[in-house]
């Protein structure tokens, strides 16, 4: 079939291949301008405290700082990653009533170079009143527990934005129901419980995150940065800064690597903030450890599963409960739990449904999007009961799976059209090219 | 003692989810120069996935000309970009390059008009392919792709008018719709990915260290575009879904990382790589180009589910909590020594 095409289904040499093999592909950390500043923020210190003051005097003092800001140079704004009804706001740019986990950014800070920034980020005094903390998103779900947020706001794509308390850390609970769980599970045979735990990641994308901001007379923003999405960075930094979308001009430059993880606005704003105050262009650039500490990682989730099957193998009714510790910010969470949740009603076919995803706050570094965007720690629980069941039935775990395979043209039990689907091929063809016949022990070794 | 098992797992992920947006947009612009040669501006990133490629490789195929002959912007602003919400959801070759798609055969349909005259044919019965344009079944009646272009542009006696060279478009994904809020119904996903892996694993009873001998991902990944690639976004997350399983390990106290560098946090190298086997499973998706769909993530999302499985297989052992360390292997298999001991006494 692929001969009726000359170009597509060829193994041909990626574009900018010669490019970065030597080595002549710009990086954001490749642009320099001239009279350009560095810049670095100054991160929380503390899991939750309330900041009492921040006194700059000394840093500013500091041959070669050339500006610092604090939330009182920011608009105040708050903001979130989704576009409609779901949306919430809770992420300032630089906080200013407290800090919610430790790579939290109280000021930011450009200079002539990156030692000096570094040396006035030290001389930033900050007065903190420790809080009480939580980690566990469980703990943070009891009444009593510390509050992450007090309120957020939170728009319902219709009517603007509504300032909301927050109940027990839970940002937001997304649903996806379908038929009826309990009659499903009186006509199964077996039903099986487990509870799962899947740990947080970090991206590991070997160019960190970075940007580059330079204001033009006219108030023109330019900025370079490392990102997936350049269009939906530019969006969010009106809803962060105020500026009119037309003011600002961003632009891609080459990435090394992202998986997710830039599709976030990081330095952005504190860049275009210190270029407008210094009216220098401004590179900021993150280091390793602020990778880990203050960029987002894979929701850790908490999965509650559910499974009834009858006798024959055929899926009766799915019940999932999945607690996502979205950190300190809700960022990316709301979209996770909601697609969590399609895909646990749409892997296999079944009628009945019953998922719950709490998305909820704790003082820990951030989720946010990852290669999988829920579905791997999803799918290491329910697979993994797949096998229990399969192994209950005293069933071949390929022959479970074939059986409740969907096949092209149906819905799932959420309304997901099964387009073009070849999951029965799929497992067909990977259980034949790794021999699972002869290599399978069956469930009696054990 | 090396023990070793065999374990499955699958997978469903979507090409694109229709949430944060109700939208699911993509644009490009494609400038078809005298000499036949192609420039792109396509909203689509390159994060070094290759998605560049893959719309070189799109247009050329769609206008009828080497990969060679197509240039893809690699930099530019969202002033001058055409918009496209971005790579990420498995979604750049299925809907930015559905874009590049539309755009160049907004350009072809305009070119043929003037191929046709040439070829004294109807537009509707003529192809181009490999630098030619010629009547579909009769490649021996052809043009150059470049003379066409040529009399596109200057030379009037074929329409009547004399115009430079371009093609546009502007697309979203039909038939996807955001969900409702009370119960998550509805078609929100674009496009879907089905899969199935298989991990072979040997467990080493004595330190409790997990080696992949292999893992064969089969993936549903539509019509394949660029096969290194595909095998590339493959391979890639079979090995981030590895280290995740039993590698990286985010120590974290009171909320702080106590590890936030790669000495401490070991992500997989070459040296910890497993063989993989992709078996590209081909279907056709009718809303991607040329049947195409996205495989940035999928092949990430069974790993862990896999592993485990293949462990329980191996050992007997099973584990409902990640990362799957040495230290929590040693322990389980411990503690079922234990059990099996216990259980033998009873009988």
């Amino acid at each position: 079939m692929s001969d009726a095409f000359s170009v597509v289904g060829k193994r041909v040499p990626q574009k900018d291949g010669v490019d970065l093999v030597t080595g002549v592909g710009k990086f954001i950390d490749d642009i320099v301008l001239p009279k350009m500043l560095y810049g670095k923020i100054l991160r929380s210190a503390h899991a939750h405290a309330r900041i009492l003051n921040i006194d700059t005097s000394k840093a500013e003092k500091l041959p070669g700082v050339k500006a610092v800001i604090t939330a009182k140079d920011t608009p105040r704004l708050r903001y979130g990653v989704a576009q409609i009804y779901d949306e919430i706001r809770d992420e300032p740019v630089l906080t200013d009533d407290k800090v919610r986990f430790y790579g939290d950014r109280v000021a930011a800070v450009a200079a002539v170079d990156v030692d000096t920034v570094e040396e006035a980020l030290d001389l930033i005094e900050v007065d903190y009143e420790v809080l009480p903390a939580v980690f566990d998103p469980e703990e943070a779900m009891k009444p009593g527990a510390p509050k992450v947020h007090e309120r957020f706001y939170k728009g319902d794509g219709v009517h603007g934005f509504k300032e909301c308390e927050v109940e027990n850390n839970i940002c937001i609970t997304k649903r996806v129901l379908a038929g009826d769980v309990e009659k499903g599970f009186k006509e199964s045979d077996v039903i099986l419980e487990g509870r799962y735990t899947a740990h947080g990641q970090e991206h590991s994308h070997l160019e960190t995150h970075g940007a580059v901001a330079a204001v033009d007379l006219m108030g023109n923003i330019k900025l370079w940065t490392t990102t997936q999405t350049p269009f939906t960075i530019r969006r969010d930094l009106v809803k962060m800064l105020g500026i009119p979308l037309g003011k600002i001009d961003v632009i891609g430059t080459k990435c090394g690597g992202a998986f997710g993880g830039k599709n976030e606005v990081t330095v952005e704003p504190h860049a275009i903030l210190l270029a407008q105050k210094t009216g220098r262009p401004v590179k900021m650039i993150y280091s390793r450890e602020e990778e880990f500490i203050a960029s987002t990682i894979r929701h850790p989730f908490i999965f509650y599963s559910k499974i009834g099957v009858r006798k024959d193998g055929k899926l009766m009714a799915k019940q999932g409960k999945a607690i996502l510790n979205t950190g300190a910010y809700s960022n990316h969470g709301v979209g996770v739990a909601y697609l969590t949740g399609a895909i646990f009603a749409t892997l296999y076919r079944v009628e009945n449904v019953n998922y719950e995803g709490f998305v909820v706050y704790t003082n820990c570094t951030y989720g946010g999007a990852f290669r999988g965007y829920g579905n791997p720690q999803m799918t290491f629980a329910i697979e993994t009961e797949m096998d229990r069941v399969a192994e209950t039935l005293n069933m071949d775990p390929v022959e479970l799976r074939l059986i409740n395979a969907p096949v092209a043209g149906e819905k799932s039990a959420c309304g997901i059209l099964v387009g073009s689907c070849g999951l029965k091929d799929c497992i067909a063809q990977a259980a034949k090219t790794v021999g699972w016949e002869n290599k399978w022990k069956g469930w009696e070794t054990r | 003692m090396k023990k070793r098992g065999i374990g499955i797992a699958s997978l469903v992920h979507p090409n694109s989810v229709r949430y944060y947006y109700d939208s699911e947009g993509s644009s490009c612009f494609v400038k078809v120069h005298d000499d036949g040669t192609v420039s792109v501006l396509s909203g689509a990133r390159d994060m070094g996935q290759g998605a560049l490629t893959i719309v070189a490789q799109i247009v050329a195929e769609e206008l009828g000309v080497r990969y060679e002959d197509v240039k893809v912007a690699d930099s530019g602003g969202t002033e001058e970009l055409p918009d496209d919400l971005g790579a990420y959801a498995s979604r750049s070759t299925f809907i930015s390059g559905r874009a590049a798609q539309v755009a160049a055969a907004d350009a072809k349909q305009k070119l043929f008009k003037v191929a046709a005259k040439m070829l004294d044919a109807n537009p509707e019965d003529i192809v181009a392919r490999d630098r030619k344009i010629f009547v579909k079944g009769s490649p021996e009646k052809s043009v150059n792709f470049a003379d066409a272009v040529y009399a596109h542009m200057y030379d009037p006696k074929y329409t009547g008018h004399t115009l430079f060279l371009m093609g546009q478009s502007s697309i979203d994904v039909e038939g996807s719709e955001v969900p409702t809020r009370e119960t998550g119904y509805g078609n929100s996903f674009c496009g879907n990915i089905f899969g199935s892996h298989v991990a072979e694993v040997e467990v080493d009873t004595e330190t409790g260290e997990v080696r992949i001998i292999k893992q064969t991902a089969a993936l549903d990944v539509g019509r394949v575009i660029n096969p290194m690639g595909t095998e590339g976004q493959i391979e890639g997350a079979v090995l981030q879904g590895y280290g995740w399983t039993l590698l990286e390990n985010m120590i974290w106290e009171e909320g702080k990382t106590l590890n936030p560098n790669f000495l401490d946090y070991r992500i997989p190298t070459v040296f910890d790589a497993p063989e993989v086997q992709v078996v590209m499973v081909e279907s056709h998706e009718p809303q991607g180009p040329f049947g195409a769909k996205g495989v940035g993530e999928p092949g990430m999302v069974p790993v862990a589910a896999c592993i485990n499985n293949a462990i329980y297989n191996a050992v007997g052992v099973r584990f409902n909590e990640l990362p799957i360390t040495p230290e929590k292997v040693l322990k389980a298999l411990k503690e079922k020594e234990e059990k099996d001991k216990a259980k033998k006494e009873e009988s």
